[in-house]
């Protein structure tokens, strides 16, 4: 099962992105091998990011998803996709990794805004 | 970087007037102001902040639209009976209809080797705009006349703000009226929606719609009524409805000749100390900047 | 005569002069085409209207005949479309009703059911037939009901069609049947940017169109200046006046009083002579 946290350098000591669906990259961590890789994320200037971002998720086989913050819609396709989202706190995506190991982190609790893209 | 929307629902309230004036207050206490005009439509913040602008950026708006190679086409008609928006009238489109679905080409049956009779471009409907003015940084865009704005223009009206101001601490941001895509997508995001009220029948009615719609987002809200004086009666009917809607009214402005004269000269109209309205404006200022940094 | 009654900047009076421009018609409908804040129905209060939902086509997925190839993903536009990793998902916001997934399904996995987004209100007030469209807050395709109103009111000769502000594909699909447009404006620099702006649009729809200048102040203003030096013709020049601002505001139709019943009378007949100019 692989975890994915949204990070603004493709280091993993970089800090947590402030967004899901504008993030660059992605920190990708398969939880069984611990390999490590990092993911391009080509929507922070297009359409419906959230989803697009979402579905980028489901199509890595994620399973986890460590985040600052996530939109309505965004967290709509995660949870149908059955990805548990966690609330990032604000460190790099190594300190969250072990957060997230230690059993410390918490369930996202609420999406924010809904974000509509024509 | 906190954003603050301003809204109405109603055209015509007083936003633009509202924000000029936020901007040029905001300017005169911090260096550091941003602001952007999501009115892309019939913009008019760029009428008060027009002296002196430098352009840091300029890019193309695209949109998907269907066009027709009028060799190939052998007008069976199929593209007219499919379009759902009546943008495809014998054999003829009408782009400011066409939304770019793509479902002409698809029942398109005439194809030659690079495309099918009707086929999907990527067309230029005007510019995204950002450049530095006296005040600060100004995010906008113009597009052609009947291009219309959509959800995704008024988001890269706000993303190159972001991208330009990020340790700008506050921005203001000049919405447009009604409840629809391009609102929405304002308000998407943003911390704070100041809506600025009318004193009449049409204000109260195009109040509870903008409101509903802004709460559905769930980005907090609070209020101004404009142009007090006019009409007492609805200006109760205003106080009266806020307070049942839970809707804080930071402030009141008066009717005020001297705002028009403050616009017709291109300025904002705190620029005018001795303006009633002027004076109401910078009260109103001070309680939306506090209670936008109340804001968790 | 199909008049539609725009302005590029809102508030201008574009409602104040649909209305009253209706009122003073011996037969005529008014349709409110600013769906999403509609305000004409507040001056034309409709005796039990006849309230209509509109519906558009969302797709409805049945999820034994899809087999995941996701070609209505690749097709869909407007990224209403997700796969979960088991099943189809749709986004009713993102959704334009094209009806392109559901043709583009090699199983046939995709077929439509009806979803609301407003509706739309028809009645009478006095001598005055009334049609207002409504768009539900959230919603987003408004021209749908503007494009269903002016449908049913094609083989009408009277219309008076009230315009949403700005120059948005709203704007387009009311004008784009109207004999005439009315540009309203106001004396002051943002009401001539837009109404520049609006000017260039009904230029590219060859529409004829005259301007009212409203809520004007001086004898002198941008606005004439403009209409002079671009051969535009002025319609009415309506002064800003406080009874007139407060009735308004309290929803009331000015015409009914004889000394502004004559203003609307004179811009119908000026509108008259401007198509029958148009049409030598």
């Amino acid at each position: 099962m692989k975890i994915a946290i949204p990070v603004e350098q493709k280091k993993m000591d970089s800090m947590v992105s402030a967004t899901f669906g504008r993030t660059e990259y992605f920190l990708l961590m398969d939880l069984q091998t611990q390999e490590v890789q990092f993911l391009d994320s080509p929507f922070c200037r297009g359409q419906s990011a959230g989803i697009q971002t979402a579905q980028l998720m489901i199509d890595h086989q994620v399973g986890v998803v460590v985040t600052a913050r996530c939109g309505e819609k965004a967290v709509r396709l995660l949870n149908a996709g059955n990805i548990q989202i966690f609330q990032a706190v604000k460190a790099t995506a190594q300190e969250n990794l072990e957060f997230y190991r230690a059993g410390t982190l918490a369930l996202l609790q609420r999406p924010d805004h809904v974000c509509i893209y024509t | 970087m906190k954003q603050l929307l301003i809204l109405s629902g109603k055209g015509g309230t007083g936003k633009t007037t509202i924000a000029s004036s936020f901007i040029a207050l905001l300017h005169a206490q911090q260096n550091e102001v941003c602001f952007a005009d999501c009115d892309v439509d019939v913009p008019n913040l760029h009428l008060i902040f027009s002296e002196k602008q430098t352009f840091l950026s300029e890019e193309a708006v695209f949109r998907r639209r269907a066009v027709i190679d009028q060799q190939l086409c052998t007008h069976c008609g199929l593209c007219d009976r499919y379009c759902r928006f009546g943008a495809m009238k014998n054999g003829v489109i009408n782009s400011y209809l066409c939304q770019g679905c793509g479902v002409c080409e698809l029942v398109c049956p005439v194809c030659s080797q690079e495309h099918k009779a009707v086929y999907m471009v990527d067309i230029c409907s005007g510019n995204y705009r950002v450049s530095a003015t006296p005040c600060g940084t100004f995010s906008t865009a113009q597009l052609r006349p009947g291009a219309g704005a959509t959800g995704k223009t008024i988001n890269t009206v706000k993303e190159n703000l972001r991208r330009f101001c990020t340790d700008t601490p506050v921005a203001i941001i000049d919405g447009s009226p009604g409840i629809g895509c391009p609102i929405i997508s304002s308000v998407a995001g943003v911390d704070l929606v100041l809506l600025v009220l009318e004193p009449s029948c049409s204000g109260l009615s195009d109040l509870e719609r903008i409101l509903k719609t802004v709460r559905q987002l769930k980005v907090p809200a609070v209020g101004c009524i404009n142009r007090v004086g006019i009409a007492p009666a609805f200006e109760q009917q205003l106080r009266d409805y806020c307070a049942e809607q839970q809707l804080p009214i930071l402030g009141e402005i008066p009717f005020d000749p001297l705002v028009i004269r403050a616009i017709n000269h291109s300025r904002p109209v705190v620029d005018y100390p001795q303006s009633p309205a002027a004076k109401q404006i910078a009260l109103l200022y001070e309680r939306a900047m506090e209670y936008l940094q109340d804001l968790q | 005569m199909k008049i539609a009654v725009l302005s590029g900047k809102g508030g201008t009076g574009k409602t104040f002069v649909s209305v009253n421009l209706a009122y003073i018609q011996e037969q005529v409908t008014y349709i409110d085409c600013d769906v999403e804040v509609p305000n004409g129905h507040l001056y034309l209060p409709m005796k039990e209207p006849a309230v209509q939902p509109v519906y558009l086509p969302v797709p409805s997925i049945e999820d034994s005949l899809c087999t995941g190839c996701r070609t209505c993903i690749d097709f869909c536009s407007f990224h209403a479309l997700c796969w979960t990793g088991s099943r189809i998902l749709h986004f009713e916001q993102n959704c334009h009703n094209c009806g392109g997934c559901s043709i583009v399904c090699p199983t046939k996995a995709i077929s439509e059911k009806p979803y609301s987004i407003g509706n739309i209100c028809t009645g009478s007030f006095e001598h005055v037939g009334v049609m207002s469209g409504s768009l539900n807050p959230g919603q987003m395709q408004g021209c749908a009901i503007i494009r269903k109103m002016i449908a049913q009111t094609r083989d009408l000769k009277n219309l008076v069609l009230d315009c949403p502000p700005g120059d948005s594909c709203h704007v387009v699909q009311s004008i784009l049947e109207a004999d005439l447009c009315i540009l309203v404006t106001e004396p002051t620099s943002f009401g001539a940017s837009d109404m520049r702006i609006c000017i260039d649009l009904l230029k590219l729809y060859n529409k004829p169109f005259g301007i009212i200048i409203n809520k004007s102040l001086d004898t002198r203003n941008q606005i004439k200046t403009f209409c002079r030096r671009h051969n535009v013709k002025i319609l009415a020049e309506i002064p800003l006046q406080p009874e007139l601002a407060s009735l308004n505001a309290s929803g009331q139709i000015a015409a009914k009083n004889p000394e502004y019943r004559r203003v609307f009378e004179r811009i119908f007949k000026n509108a008259q002579a401007l198509i029958h100019q148009q049409n030598q």
